[in-house]
């Protein structure tokens, strides 16, 4: 007699396909595997029975993809603000990313009182990566990097890595800065994460 | 609109037609959130959840070079986005409870305590991941076993097992408190 079936036969049992000639004499003669197959097939009416529970209504679907569909402009106009590729790059983020690089140099060349113990330790304080006005700003520490604000956008990622008291000081600053109601807007909320952090 | 495709719809959203993809979430929110449901058992996780699978799929979208459905790529991304979703939790708990014993003692207190939560999903929320997957992608979603396999990286013939052994763990769970020993299936006896 052929030995016991295989799960993978049992799930053709179950799911009705086609079993080999073997496997189905096996299964009218096996008891165990009866009882087997019928378990699984108890197990799945269980959860086939729940399949159908009562989804949200169509005012959550009319939200759900108004959101998405909103989010992904969001992003989008966001993103050619800070300057795409191809798009014109002189943006309000752009604007916004080469006056805190010139404030941060300024900060970073003597203007800021330092730790004695946490010195700012980066051979590059400053890093624009591309995008246009994409910026990683680093302001050592001597301590780990940690980074306290990115914006989604790939392109429009800004860190800041400090330690507070320089944090503190760079925040003064920057809250100070008009560059326009989004931009300003977006470094206080980066700014102010920093100090949830 | 309606009547375009998967990839026609993909073609005019890469050439900025911002509307089209507002087609293809309208048309696959509903098994991607009840995916997400599935997996994560809380309808506001599953909601947000399925939203951000969306928007990496748009930002994605350039990638998908159309060797498989557009179906089974948004739920190759939801599938991971689920599992990802479950691991940084698990994590973020261990870290808040510095106990592992407690988080497995958390997360099964937690799906119990749910009196929303339905019979079926408080059972696949006990099974292991890679089973939990499976379930869900086939039952709940009614996959076959080829996207199943797409999806999860897995031969057919292991998502094939992978389903009897979940299916067996859940009839096992639902007799309960009797906890019937699980019978080997292979032993070479005849029956």
């Amino acid at each position: 007699m052929k030995k016991h079936l295989k799960p993978v036969e049992l799930i053709h049992a179950v799911e009705k396909a086609a079993l080999p000639a073997a496997a189905q004499l096996h299964l009218k003669q096996c008891l165990s595997c009866r009882e087997a197959l019928r378990d699984l097939n108890s197990a799945l009416r269980i959860l086939k029975a729940d399949k159908d529970r009562s989804l949200p209504g169509p005012a959550f679907w009319e939200g759900f993809s108004d959101s998405v569909s909103h989010e992904i402009r969001f992003r989008l106009a966001r993103r050619r603000q800070v300057g795409e590729p191809g798009l014109v790059a002189f943006h309000r983020h752009a604007l916004m990313a080469t006056a805190v690089l010139f404030l941060l140099s300024v900060l970073l060349t003597g203007n800021v009182a330092r730790e004695a113990t946490a010195p700012l330790a980066t051979e590059q304080p400053i890093e624009l990566t591309g995008g246009g006005g994409s910026a990683i700003l680093r302001l050592g520490g001597g301590r780990e990097d940690k980074p306290a604000f990115g914006f989604d956008a790939p392109e429009a990622e800004y860190y800041l890595y400090t330690d507070s008291r320089l944090f503190e000081q760079i925040h003064q600053e920057l809250s100070q800065l008009t560059l326009g109601p989004n931009t300003s807007n977006d470094f206080e909320g980066g700014l102010t994460h920093y100090i949830d952090y | 609109m309606q009547n375009s495709t998967d990839h026609q719809l993909i073609q005019q959203t890469l050439q900025g037609e911002l509307s089209a993809f507002d087609e293809l979430v309208i048309k696959y929110q509903r098994p991607v959130y009840t995916l997400c449901l599935g997996f994560l058992s809380e309808p506001e996780d599953a909601r947000d959840l399925a939203q951000e699978v969306f928007l990496k799929a748009f930002e994605g979208l350039r990638r998908f070079r159309g060797q498989s459905s557009f179906r089974t790529w948004i739920y190759r991304i939801a599938v991971n986005a689920c599992l990802n979703f479950k691991r940084n939790k698990r994590t973020e708990h261990v870290e808040l409870c510095e106990a592992h014993t407690q988080m497995i003692y958390h997360s099964t207190a937690s799906l119990e305590r749910s009196d929303n939560l339905s019979h079926a999903l408080s059972l696949m929320a006990k099974l292991p991941p890679k089973q939990r997957t499976v379930i869900i992608l086939r039952v709940e979603q009614g996959l076959s076993y080829d996207e199943i396999s797409e999806i999860t990286g897995q031969s057919v013939a292991a998502v094939k097992t992978t389903m009897c052994y979940a299916l067996q763990k859940i009839k096992r769970m639902m007799q309960r408190p009797a906890k019937a020993p699980l019978r080997n299936l292979r032993h070479s006896e005849s029956g």
